[in-house]
């Protein structure tokens, strides 16, 4: 019955955005925002998860879309939300391309902190050092992802984050099943290193297991 | 501090498949054979999940902004969006296509001068050589009456009658060549070198003005004296003409592989 109920929620869900996109190849803007409303939170975190930085991340989100509108009589149907994965993954390897040729301290990382990350508290009323604890060991898994090389990066973020399946990837990468196998495995293998350097930082169950 | 996996990347790529399901029916089930009794390849998958699981429960960010477009942001020219890297790969296609013009000019200009040049087979040292002993040949009077023993009465007859010996002797030296007017003041010193090498017949090279070009007398002065095989000269030459060629070629290739890559590149940014 549930089950039911979310395949026709799902179903109209993919009957709007089909009509929204129908309107927004017209040059319709409020139609194309709309689908700019839908899925801004997914392309942002995907770059922000890629590149490391919310700026960065913003800059390439804003691209994303401006590009996706532009292109809009290219796209030929299908998994939309993927069409703006394969956008914005083109676009974050440019910046990752650029960042490597002129790297730059981020303004952010010389800021104060920014008391909203976003990390979905457990509690209403959290304790500071666990809030403190929390925020150290998301910027450990960061810096673990940031460490990895782009492809693995893309990859790894892909499956991993946003819940892609292989196929997806390989569509959105234009590799085959093998090369998403292989650099999944890799960019798995090298953050679990990286994040054994900071065991202290894990909750007690992953620190055993990892 | 790294822990190395104690598996091989193979086994740890099946298991990370494993742990997403993208495995063959098969495979899975050998795998899940393994699995269960192998207490290494347990702990390596437990930690691979938990890892995942880790990745999986990251917190979503709330977008700092809207990232809805306004009409005037539409209306930017795309090339004023992202300046870069359209013209960036435009321009290094132009860049491959000359560096194919040079190559192809190189190699073009080469093919023309070896069909146009008689002594096309010859290295250049021995084109030079045969050039120069032509011009000697020409310049000297006939070796029947340059023998050694008539060399000092010559040269005694051009001290005390240097007009008379120059008009007899330049005269069929200007039938091959014009000297430059530098070397038309030095008309009148004949230039006779003997060379009474022990075994060896006398070589005798005459010329009433030095060569027009200085290089061509003294490369056929090397040629004859110098100990030193012309074979070393010929390879030497040989190694250039082959660097040439591999440069010229080359540039070719580099230049339609960068002109693909770069086309392509301008292409795929102009596709997204």
């Amino acid at each position: 019955m549930v089950c039911a109920l979310a395949r026709n929620v799902n179903r109209e869900m993919q009957t709007t955005e089909t009509q929204l996109i129908r309107q927004a190849s017209t040059g319709d803007l409020n139609a194309f925002n709309a689908l700019v409303l839908l899925h801004q939170e997914g392309i942002f975190n995907l770059a922000w998860r890629v590149l490391g930085e919310e700026m960065a991340a913003a800059d390439a989100t804003q691209e994303t879309f401006l590009t996706a509108f532009r292109k809009l009589h290219t796209f030929r149907g299908g998994n939309f939300k993927a069409w703006l994965g394969r956008i914005v993954t083109h676009i974050c390897y440019d910046m990752l391309r650029y960042q490597k040729r002129r790297p730059a301290d981020s303004i952010e990382d010389l800021a104060p902190e920014d008391n909203d990350d976003g990390f979905p508290l457990a509690t209403q009323d959290p304790l500071p050092e666990e809030v403190t604890l929390q925020r150290e060991l998301q910027r450990a898994i960061q810096a673990c992802i940031n460490a990895l090389k782009p492809d693995q990066r893309v990859a790894l973020v892909l499956c991993d984050v946003e819940s892609y399946s292989y196929q997806e990837i390989a569509n959105l990468e234009r590799v085959s099943l093998g090369t998403v196998k292989s650099r999944i495995s890799r960019a798995r293998a090298s953050v679990r290193e990286c994040l054994r350097g900071v065991k202290e930082l894990l909750p007690l169950s992953y620190r055993q297991q990892l | 501090m790294k822990q190395p996996s104690p598996l091989p990347p193979e086994t740890l790529e099946q298991l990370s498949a494993y742990l997403d399901g993208q495995l063959s029916q098969q495979e899975q089930h050998e795998v899940a054979q393994r699995l269960a009794v192998d207490a290494v390849w347990q702990a390596e998958f437990a930690s691979l999940q938990a890892m995942s699981e880790l990745l999986h429960e990251l917190p979503r960010r709330r977008v700092p902004r809207d990232f809805t477009l306004t009409p005037t942001m539409v209306s930017i020219p795309r090339f004023l969006v992202f300046p870069a890297t359209v013209p960036y790969s435009l321009s290094s296609a132009v860049a491959a296509v000359l560096l194919v013009a040079l190559g192809l000019r190189f190699i073009l200009d080469g093919a023309t001068q070896a069909a146009l040049s008689p002594a096309s087979s010859l290295t250049y040292s021995e084109a030079v050589l045969q050039s120069d002993e032509s011009v000697a040949r020409l310049s000297t009077p006939p070796a029947s009456a340059l023998t050694a023993p008539l060399v000092a009465d010559a040269l005694a007859d051009v001290a005390s009658e240097p007009e008379g010996m120059l008009a007899q002797v330049a005269a069929p030296a200007e039938m091959v060549t014009r000297p430059p007017e530098a070397d038309m003041a030095r008309v009148g010193e004949p230039t006779l070198m003997v060379q009474p090498e022990a075994g060896a017949s006398p070589v005798l090279t005459a010329s009433p003005f030095p060569s027009p070009n200085p290089r061509h007398m003294s490369r056929a002065t090397t040629t004859i004296t110098d100990d030193q095989p012309q074979a070393a000269l010929a390879a030497t030459e040989q190694v250039a003409r082959w660097a040439g060629w591999w440069l010229a070629w080359g540039s070719v290739v580099v230049g339609i592989f960068s002109g693909i890559v770069s086309v392509g590149t301008a292409w795929m940014r102009l596709q997204q």
